[in-house]
């Protein structure tokens, strides 16, 4: 049993709160990823689970175990950093054998030269476990190599082998990916998962890439300034986003929005058109919320609105569309042969998939709703 | 087309004055540098007479000359005739206990570098990485602290130690040196470069802090520290000032800069034959040291950092 749990975390750098009452819970052997914007506080929440950094009010559990007061390494967390952190001067056999000697050798069994001839017999099981990890993780070739000698893929391995060697509780990795080019980070994100399919052992992954967190995590959580917004799996956040800001952060191209009123008679006010409301029906200004694939171009459309811009992606096209009464452009997905016949700057008329249609209340919280799928004139 | 030649022509030709005049200001200053040094060698080979006179060049003549002091011992004149380059470095080494000089030069620059290192090195980690109250303010004595200059505190340092009865010791001419301002705040900038994510990776493998500090920064400081130790070791070898002052009488504690003092003023005038071989054998080490080390050396002191 190794359920990890944050209870009420709060921590603040000086006078800057920079997570406020944060509490999530990780299922033993899941794939949970901290997504949110760039300085919401990720990192210091993982960081805080490590360890590494301590929690102004909360409380770290792991396995049930109160670890709050422990030190990292007695954690028996492993943390792949975004910069690898490989020790320069060490081997990768060695790099990939120091958490095995820090933990099972005593003190003198780590002196250098003398060290591997006191403890051979440990030294001989660490080198296999090495090797072992190494094997997996195709990197046997290098062992003997200095990291400097490395590519940026090469020494993500290894500092994946580094965590994996020590069999821990949990993986923690924050933005491993982000110093990869394109192609290798698509690459490695298959085989992460493929590799967690295979350890069976939690990982808790922080990204800003949104598009990393929806294509790995069994479930992901949505931060934004020092809050947890929403957990859930990719899908259920995908669709069912709980607040403006959680859907306007998943997902791209990003979700329209479009500024609208419930009107007193349950007719939904949005640019320039009405549309029938079944639910609900108090008036009150609203945000309303499409993705770019619930539109379609249609020539008895609802909309109009003029190409300003096609973005085309091969399989799908994405048409920045200016509309009257809209403060941004609206992005609509059309498929190639659609797109084919639409000319930039003419007009096109588009309409919406009712039931894809998600509301917000003016502070941000999703209202429930529910549009009618046929217009009663 | 032409103008285009002519163009590049004139850049190239512009760009090789500055290249000469460069290296003719460096030459200049290279000259300058290198003329005690081409003296100190030159006399060193070179026979009493020829010296005072100033003549035989570089090498002198190399002819054999007689020994003043061989034949007042009573030799026959024909005994005492010597090769001036063999009587300038064997009267080095038999006038004065050269070899005991050099040693007791390595001893003491070697150990006051070491604890240097040992003291230096955790405070400039804390410095750099750790997060404690007053952490600025300490930085800042320590910059403090490299302003006061060696002089101004060497009477009052006399007295303590002379009060602990440690002059004429080797404690007293390392003791003083042991804690280097100068090498907390080179290694500590140093620190600053090594990404952070180093130390907590070292720290979620299992280290102690101090653990982290010998077996993590001490490795990937090698370059700063080598740059360090030259500053170090040449400034404590070739120091004449403190081991003046601290070593009196003892003279099995002399380090070799005192020993070149053993051929000036005696009662025959100045030897300065042996005396510019002594100063030649007493460099030689650290010329050896410098060209071991001088990638090394170079890279530190451009404290290349991590990547
Ligand atoms: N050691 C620190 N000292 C002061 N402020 C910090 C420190 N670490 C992080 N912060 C601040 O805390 C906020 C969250 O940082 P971080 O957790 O690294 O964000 P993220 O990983 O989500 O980008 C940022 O505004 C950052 O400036
Ligand atoms: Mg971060």
């Amino acid at each position: 049993m190794s359920k990890i749990s944050l209870q009420s975390i709060e921590k603040s750098f000086g006078e800057t709160p920079v997570l406020k009452q944060v509490s999530l819970d990780i299922e033993e052997g899941e794939f949970v990823t901290l997504v949110g914007p760039s300085g919401c506080g990720k990192s210091t929440l993982l960081r805080i689970l490590s360890g590494l950094e301590q929690a102004d009010a909360g409380r770290v559990s792991i396995g049930g175990m109160n670890v709050t007061d422990v030190r990292p390494a007695e954690r028996n967390l492993a943390m792949v950093f975004q910069s690898y952190a490989l020790y320069p001067h060490l081997s990768v056999a060695d790099n990939m054998m120091t958490p095995l000697r820090m933990r099972d050798l005593p003190m003198w069994g780590r002196l250098p030269m003398i060290g591997p001839l006191l403890a051979r017999d440990t030294y001989r099981v660490m080198q296999g476990q090495v090797r072992e990890v190494a094997e997996t993780l195709k990197i046997t070739p290098l062992l003997d190599r200095k990291p400097g000698q490395l590519s940026g893929g090469q020494r993500q391995r290894v500092a994946l082998g580094r965590a994996m060697v020590r069999q821990p509780v949990a993986f923690l990795m924050d933005e491993p990916l982000s110093n990869l080019d394109a192609a290798l980070r698509v690459h490695m994100r298959a085989e992460l998962s493929e590799l967690h399919r295979r350890l069976k052992t939690t990982f808790v992954y922080v990204t800003h890439d949104q598009a990393e967190a929806l294509t790995m995590s069994d479930r992901m959580a949505v931060m934004m300034h020092g809050n947890i917004l929403q957990v859930g799996p990719p899908d259920e956040i995908y669709a069912n986003p709980n607040c403006l800001e959680v859907a306007r952060f998943i997902g791209s191209p990003a979700i329209n929005t479009f500024a609208a009123e419930i009107q007193s008679d349950g007719h939904l006010a949005l640019i320039g058109t009405t549309l029938s409301l079944v639910q609900p029906l108090t008036r009150a200004p609203v945000t309303v919320g499409i993705r770019p694939e619930h539109l379609f171009l249609s020539p008895t459309g609802r909309f109009q609105g003029h190409v300003r811009y096609r973005e085309n992606l091969g399989s799908d096209v994405f048409l920045h569309l200016d509309v009257e009464g809209a403060q941004q452009p609206v992005v609509l997905r059309a498929n190639p042969a659609q797109a084919a016949q639409v000319t930039l700057r003419n007009r096109v008329c588009f309409d919406l998939e009712p039931d894809k249609v998600l509301l917000f209340q003016s502070t941000g919280e999703r209202l429930p709703c529910a549009l009618a799928t046929r217009e009663v004139a | 087309m032409s103008e285009a030649i002519q163009d590049i022509r004139a850049t190239a030709f512009r760009f090789s004055t500055r290249a000469a005049l460069t290296h003719i200001v460096l030459t200049l200053g290279a000259l300058i540098v290198l003329l005690p040094f081409y003296t100190m060698i030159s006399l060193s080979l070179k026979a009493p007479h020829e010296i005072m006179q100033q003549t035989g060049g570089f090498m002198g003549a190399q002819e054999l000359f007689r020994d003043d002091f061989c034949v007042k011992l009573g030799n026959a004149v024909q005994d005492c005739m010597v090769n001036p380059i063999i009587y300038n470095y064997t009267t080095a080494f038999e006038k004065a206990p050269l070899l005991r000089y050099l040693l007791n030069g390595i001893v003491v620059t070697v150990s006051i570098f070491v604890i240097q290192v040992i003291v230096a090195l955790p405070c400039a980690y804390a410095l750099a990485k750790l997060r404690f109250w007053g952490r600025e303010a300490v930085f800042a004595l320590v910059l403090f602290c490299l302003l006061i200059p060696v002089h101004a505190i060497a009477l009052p340092l006399y007295i303590m130690l002379a009060k602990l009865g440690l002059t004429n010791t080797y404690a007293a001419l390392v003791i003083p040196w042991t804690i280097s301002v100068f090498g907390i705040f080179l290694m500590r900038q140093f620190f600053m470069t090594v990404p952070d994510d180093l130390i907590d990776a070292a720290r979620m493998d299992g280290m102690s802090e101090y653990g982290i500090i010998w077996q993590v920064m001490l490795p990937t400081a090698i370059p700063a520290l080598m740059a360090f130790g030259i500053f170090s070791i040449v400034a404590h070898w070739n120091d004449y000032f403190w081991p003046r002052i601290v070593i009196t009488g003892n003279r099995d504690l002399f380090t070799p800069p005192l020993g070149l003092r053993e051929f000036k003023g005696d009662a025959d005038g100045d030897n300065f034959g042996p005396m510019m071989a002594t100063a030649c054998i007493i460099v030689t080490p650290l010329i050896v040291c410098f060209l071991l080390a001088q990638r090394r050396f170079i890279e530190g002191i451009t404290l290349s950092g991590m990547k």
